[in-house]
């Protein structure tokens, strides 16, 4: 299969921020790789389907838009309505009754982590071989949320989901939660968490195959990446870029 | 009525296989088998209420009917924002069904109490809501609940009324010959005050009902002045009369302020 080409995402999240004067362009940018390792990693043995991924940190909903549109799984016409006034694609990821690509949706963080569990529980129930992925960010892992989910998921050994931590570092000025994060080795029986780099498929996707148990996997990334300028800059949380940004980003993203 | 939904989810699950319980470490000894351990189905996932609410969401995504119990503030007030983005924007049909009403822990003081639970449910879209005020009524509010296509919140109450001749909704008519011109509804557990205090109401007629659809406006214009008794702190029939303005409405809410239910529990109770 043709190998994805991530800054071919990051271009199109680039147009939808500047199409609509909105988007989470750094934290959209932080992702795209680990997207394309789920998907990866999926379509080694089984069909891709994009409900089994939860985006739990919706803001970064632009690069989960540009990703489907990739594989063709979202057209150029729900392209265009992106951040549209009275579109459903809006700034976070939006939930579309019976539409199998949004079946969930998320902005206010720390709602994903729980929900992806129990759907991964239930398809443990109901005996499907199904993995469940949730993307969240490390300032994300602040909420009470995620430790209680970790609780549940340590009580239940559930072995089909894995967590993505974006360690993209953007929230450590308020809490440093990241080398909370990596001593949490010793924690739990039922858990494994492993670190990887997080702009590299090849690593992430053989660090999915390192484990039958429930997995967080602490990816580490750039905010922003791989634009230079923008990489560590909090401004770039959430600002649309001006025509001479719009070339100075492009030239990274060849 | 904690009994009584126990009892219905044993017999639930016998034929319906697709559905599970999660508690918040409460009720838990009823539902233990001979050997002490949880019968199938059924997970005391403890204290994370925000939590449980979500992942319960997502077991609804794959079409499992989660049931999800716990104290009333803990569930409604604590959980809320699950509750509005999991279960109301999101469209994940999850049963919420509380361990009490809102004033029955009021000797642990104002941490237990619950008088919003039902104007903070009655504010979501796809979230309803039931109010047995008698044993009799629980297995039918929880099964109304599991046919309902979206979320429902059961909430449970130790204050039950046994006043059984009627239905919900029926008119009950005074069998006075001097009847007034007053009609009383009572919402849920007001039943149960309604019947503690029968000399007060000498000679009024009224409805008895649990769910709002249960009450028909029409027999309204019968009367000259309503009385509407719900055990919560804001009406939820706020609108519902408004071109009836001929009538007197009055509202009687438990508690009488709501400054005075939050914090603390109503005189009535404390009688």
């Amino acid at each position: 299969m043709e190998k994805i080409n991530s800054n071919g995402i990051r271009r199109t999240i680039l147009d939808l921020c500047i199409q609509s004067g909105e988007g989470h362009i750094a934290s959209s940018f932080s992702i795209v790789e680990m997207l394309i390792a789920i998907h990866t990693y999926i379509n080694k043995k089984n069909k891709f389907k994009a409900n089994n991924i939860i985006l739990s940190k919706g803001h970064a909903s632009y690069a989960y838009y540009s990703f489907l549109h990739y594989l063709n799984l979202f057209s150029d016409k729900e392209l265009s309505q992106v951040g549209e006034i009275g579109s459903k694609f809006y700034g976070h990821v939006p939930f579309i009754k019976d539409d199998e690509r949004f079946q969930f949706g998320s902005g206010s963080l720390g709602h994903g982590i729980p929900f992806a569990l129990g759907k991964a529980f239930a398809k443990s129930i109901k005996n499907k071989s199904d993995q469940i992925f949730c993307i969240l960010g490390d300032g994300e892992a602040n909420e009470g949320t995620f430790w209680e989910t970790l609780l549940i998921a340590e009580k239940l050994n559930l072995k089909n989901i894995k967590f993505l931590i974006d360690c993209n570092d953007s929230s450590e000025r308020a809490i440093p939660i990241i080398s909370t994060l990596k001593k949490m080795n010793n924690l739990f029986q039922n858990i494994q968490i492993s670190q990887c780099n997080g702009h590299d498929i090849d690593d992430m996707v053989e660090s999915f195959s390192t484990t039958e148990l429930c997995q967080v996997l602490l990816c580490q990334t750039k905010k922003g990446y791989p634009v230079k300028f923008m990489i560590g800059n909090p401004m770039w949380h959430h600002r649309t870029p001006n025509p001479n940004e719009e070339k100075e980003i492009l030239k990274y993203l060849l | 009525m904690r009994n009584i939904f126990a009892n219905f989810f044993k017999d639930f699950i016998k034929n319906e296989s697709n559905s599970v319980l999660l508690l918040g470490d409460i009720s838990v000894g009823l539902f233990l088998d001979e050997n002490e351990k949880l019968i199938d189905k059924v997970f005391n996932l403890g204290i994370l209420e925000q939590s449980m609410i979500s992942f319960a969401a997502g077991i609804s995504r794959e079409n499992i009917i989660p049931f999800v119990h716990t104290i009333s503030p803990f569930i409604i007030e604590r959980a809320f924002e699950q509750i509005k983005l999991e279960l109301s924007y999101n469209e994940s049909k999850c049963i919420l069904v509380s361990a009490n009403g809102p004033y029955e822990y009021n000797k642990l003081g104002p941490t237990h109490h619950c008088s919003n639970d039902i104007p903070l449910i009655d504010i979501l879209p796809k979230v309803d809501f039931y109010i047995p005020g008698r044993d009799i009524d629980v297995e039918e509010a929880l099964r109304s609940a599991v046919k309902n296509k979206y979320s429902s919140y059961v909430r449970l109450s130790k204050i039950s009324s046994s006043m059984n001749a009627f239905s919900a909704g029926e008119l009950v008519r005074t069998k006075r010959k001097n009847s007034s011109n007053i009609l009383n509804v009572f919402v849920g557990e007001a039943l149960y005050y309604y019947q503690k205090n029968l000399d007060f109401f000498d000679g009024q007629d009224f409805i008895y009902i649990w769910n709002k659809d249960q009450f028909d406006s029409e027999i309204l214009s019968n009367y000259k002045e309503i009385n509407i008794w719900e055990p919560y702190s804001r009406s939820i029939f706020t609108g519902l009369f408004l071109d009836k303005n001929k009538l007197q409405i009055n509202s009687y809410l438990y508690p009488e302020t709501i400054e005075n239910g939050i914090f603390d529990s109503p005189l009535f109770i404390k009688q």
